[in-house]
């Protein structure tokens, strides 16, 4: 490519960055071009009154405008969009019933009428104070289920909609 | 995997909040609306930094974090049509019109606000650029990364932005911007 037209070539050597090779061939062709030599040395003084510019400094007042909106969770924040609340309250229904039949058919004594293999006299525990103590924890485990309910209502929406979108902004370390 | 350490928020504002308003302020023509999206800019950095994987330095990711809320905001005040891209957008801002008399005589006698108004005159496709290379200090693949352009296009929109500088400075009587006599 001609050298007088090569807007590239002549950006490098403005700024430094030719290899030595290069420039010294494009100060070969400086020294015999006046039109590329009043050019460069228009734009080296150009760039240096835009180099020699005072950074542009941000008003305090903004700083602190940013740093007090951090410092209160003021942004709503949600920890997903519901974007859909009648898909979302399906959901949780449909799993609020699901989880409840499951809770009545453990505690109410139909899961062992029909499974009678999980009860405990099948289990070959015999000894009521035993059996109590199995029962009991088999009706914690199941109350502690209950306890899921919103968290799995949350990832069955997210599943359904793939809109609903999880931030992390609560959990970065401020 | 090495565990990601918990950031200092205020230092992270302290140390790039030059860097946002100076994008900010080549980018958005509407002075009234740059805390907003001042304000903004942080809050998308801290929101996404979980996702920085450092592929890039942390000042390249903030910057571009800056011009694409810039983006957004313009596209959102209505001024752009939304189904311009990012890249269409950056190349078809017109450059703004001659300043008021009042804030011309304002300026008069300030060099260096003079030289600052010029280069706000200047599309932003032309002054982004040149503020980020020649005031912050950036490499022209950085720049590259922060306004999504191939590299030669960044080249040629400094080379073209110097040449549009030079040729408004010249125009007037700023010549002695340039170090000339006035």
């Amino acid at each position: 490519m001609d050298i007088c037209s090569d807007d590239a070539l002549k950006l490098d050597y403005l700024n430094g960055l030719l290899s030595e090779k290069d420039r010294v061939r494009f100060e070969e062709h400086l020294a015999v071009c006046i039109e590329c030599r009043l050019e460069i040395e228009g734009l080296r003084q150009t760039a240096a009154a835009v180099a020699d510019l005072t950074p542009l400094s941000v008003p305090d007042a903004w700083t602190a405008a940013v740093k007090d909106r951090l410092a209160v969770p003021s942004r709503p924040a949600p920890v997903h969009r519901i974007t859909n609340i009648f898909l979302y309250a399906l959901i949780s229904a449909g799993v609020t019933a699901v989880l409840v039949l499951l809770t009545w058919l453990v505690l109410g004594g139909t899961i062992q009428r029909w499974l009678p293999g999980l009860s405990t006299a099948a289990l070959g525990i015999t000894e009521p104070r035993a059996a109590r103590i199995i029962d009991l924890i088999a009706m914690i485990l199941s109350l502690y289920s209950l306890m899921l309910i919103p968290s799995i209502i949350d990832n069955i929406y997210l599943l359904v909609r793939k809109g609903g979108r999880r931030t992390s902004a609560d959990s970065f370390a401020r | 995997m090495p565990e990601k350490k918990p950031v200092d928020t205020i230092q992270l504002i302290e140390n790039y909040k030059n860097l946002v308003y100076h994008v900010i302020h080549r980018t958005v023509r509407d002075r009234e609306s740059h805390e907003e999206i001042f304000q903004e800019v942080f809050l998308n950095v801290l929101e996404s930094l979980p996702r920085f994987e450092g592929r890039s330095k942390l000042s390249t990711w903030i910057a571009a974090i800056a011009v694409h809320t810039c983006y957004k905001f313009i596209q959102k005040s209505g001024k752009q049509e939304q189904s311009v891209s990012f890249g269409d957008w950056l190349e078809a801002v017109p450059e703004p019109g001659v300043p008021s008399n009042i804030q011309e005589n304002l300026e008069r006698n300030d060099v260096r606000r003079r030289l600052e108004r010029h280069l706000g005159e200047l599309s932003p496709r032309y002054a982004l650029p040149l503020s980020l290379f020649y005031m912050e200090g950036m490499t022209y693949q950085e720049i590259a990364e922060i306004l999504d352009l191939p590299m030669g296009t960044v080249k040629s929109h400094l080379f073209r932005g110097l040449k549009e500088l030079r040729k408004k400075i010249e125009g007037g009587e700023d010549g002695y911007l340039l170090g000339r006599r006035p």
